[in-house]
């Protein structure tokens, strides 16, 4: 595993696509800034990284899979290894520790475009906004929240491109999820009140946990307790893994 | 070394691979000969766990399954195209999987790749991909090497240099599996051949033997031309004239001999004639068709 780890820490930090994940990132919040008033809920939400990264994390995460396709290296990486879990989980393991980076980057970036744009005076991390917490507390809710998240993220994208077998489909797959998902999911819930004690488990729902873990008001959004959110999040993680493994096995090199 | 018994390897619900058996030894090279489609890559890839199949694959008394691939630690391979990363620059790519410094390098100044060998594999052309291909292969001194189609792409000097790549690994003891739709060049190494069409094996011999066994005609050259041909037309035996010799069926030939030397005609010279490999491999997989034909 620690080979099969360091090998692919290796090719990661060799390719272009992590490096471009962070600076479209800082581009698109930077893009907010100039957009948009600097509010305290744009602090929270770190100048809209809670969403960019989700779907910055199913395209570089989809393009890593898939390039072992395309250059036909699957072929080595499969005949060496007799434990294909581990090449499945090393990949896995790298693209959510990219996650955690962009993560950190973009909380980083936040402080610094706050304390710029706004100053330490105005909008004060200590100061108390939404449910009677601070703008700190909100923030480390919404990194926590998004960390969470772009583990269901990375094994969802991991999943849809062994089913897909096509990158440019799973990156579509990830926009509509970014973007529509959320709305889908509360349509849906409001179609079917009576079945929304089934319905709040959707996968679609589970996107709210970027913003309940700040936001516990959310939860008469997405009708999940915050505890709720989070397993709900880790158990299709480990689904959406489970079953994109069983497809990375069967699919022929 | 390699013993590979009653293979049937299954895509789905089609068996491309039909009973497959045959041995490597330390040393071998052996040519995988066969028509487009015939099930080589298939093959080959079996071999490396790569596909569902049954019957056994063993590699130094280890067995090889789709889910137990241990056994292949000490084998390279090169499937179909170059499995390169174009990211990163031809000594990375051998890096990820060098176990020694100094046999990579080696490899490097052995295939001619000093001089391109730290740029970006992505503005590499064929041969060079081609080259860096079988070096991944060749690295880490494997006891087995499988090459499908290696001299793809490759120029005369490369070729050259990669068949005395192989000859120098072989007589070290590295076995080779080696398809490739060049036979001629591949008949300048092998020293085994199997034969596969339709997913079925139909030749696995030395290439001695294999040649022996398949050449058909003999040049005859005798003192007395004139007297030879009304010996040959008296004895109703079928010749056809090459210049002033004589090329008769191989099965004839001892019977001729007795007739000449009985007349006291003297023998300059009876040799095969030399067939080139794909002669002989065309006119095997002829002879099958029409046996199919016939059946």
């Amino acid at each position: 595993m620690k080979h099969s780890l360091s090998a692919e820490l290796f090719k990661f930090t060799h390719q272009k696509t992590a490096s471009v994940g962070i600076l479209t990132l800082l581009l698109l919040m930077i893009y907010s800034v100039l957009t948009t008033n600097t509010t305290a809920t744009q602090v929270v939400f770190e100048f809209g990284a809670v969403q960019w990264i989700p779907i910055i994390i199913i395209a570089v995460a989809s393009a890593f899979f898939d390039m072992e396709y395309r250059n036909r290296t699957i072929l080595i990486l499969l005949y060496k290894n007799t434990n294909h879990w581990q090449i499945y989980l090393a990949k896995l393991l790298i693209v959510w520790l990219y996650s955690v980076i962009l993560t950190l980057i973009a909380t980083f970036f936040t402080i610094v475009l706050k304390s710029w744009l706004v100053g330490s005076n105005q909008l004060s991390w200590s100061a108390l906004i939404i449910d009677r917490q601070t703008q700190l507390s909100l923030l480390i809710g919404n990194v926590l929240g998004t960390l969470i998240y772009a583990l269901f993220i990375v094994t969802l994208s991991f999943m849809l491109i062994m089913l897909l077998k096509l990158n440019a489909a799973v990156i579509g797959v990830g926009l509509a999820l970014g973007f529509l998902g959320a709305g889908f999911s509360i349509a849906f819930m409001k179609s079917f009140i009576t079945l929304i004690p089934l319905f709040r488990w959707n996968p679609l729902n589970m996107i709210f946990i970027t913003q309940q873990l700040a936001n516990p008001s959310f939860a008469a959004i997405s009708h999940l307790s915050n505890g709720e959110i989070i397993v709900g999040n880790l158990i299709y993680s480990v689904i959406f893994t489970i079953l994109g493994y069983d497809l990375f096995k069967k699919r022929c090199c | 070394m390699l013993n590979v018994q009653n293979v049937n390897t299954y895509i789905g619900r089609k068996r491309l691979i039909k009973g497959a058996t045959f041995t490597i030894h330390q040393g071998d090279i052996v040519g995988l000969i066969g028509p487009n489609g015939a099930g080589k890559t298939t093959l080959m890839k079996t071999i490396l766990g790569l596909t569902k199949f049954d019957g056994q694959i063993q590699f130094n008394q280890q067995p090889v399954t789709e889910n137990q691939h241990d056994a292949l630690a000490n084998v390279g391979a090169l499937i179909e195209h170059p499995a390169i990363y174009p990211f990163l620059t031809g000594q990375q790519n051998l890096a990820l999987y060098a176990h020694d410094a100094a046999d990579r390098q080696q490899l490097i100044s052995e295939l001619g790749m000093t001089d391109y060998i730290q740029a970006k594999s992505k503005g590499y052309s064929l041969g060079m991909k081609q080259k860096l291909g079988i070096a991944i292969a060749l690295l880490n001194h494997p006891q087995l090497v499988i090459l499908d189609e290696p001299m793809n792409g490759l120029d005369v000097t490369a070729t050259i240099g990669v068949r005395r790549l192989i000859q120098q690994y072989a007589a070290q003891g590295t076995a080779f599996l080696i398809s490739s739709h060049i036979l001629s060049e591949l008949q300048k190494v092998m020293t085994k051949i199997v034969l596969i069409n339709h997913g079925e094996i139909i030749v696995d011999q030395p290439i001695v033997a294999f040649e022996q066994l398949h050449h058909q005609a003999d040049k005859l050259l005798t003192e007395d031309f004139s007297l030879t041909a009304k010996i040959l037309k008296e004895h109703h035996i079928h010749y056809v004239l090459d210049g002033n010799a004589f090329q008769i069926n191989h099965k004839n030939s001892f019977e001729i001999q007795d007739m000449l030397s009985s007349q006291q005609i003297h023998i300059r010279e009876l040799t095969p004639v030399a067939r080139n490999l794909e002669q002989l491999v065309v006119n095997i997989l002829d002879q099958q068709r029409s046996d199919h034909h016939e059946a």
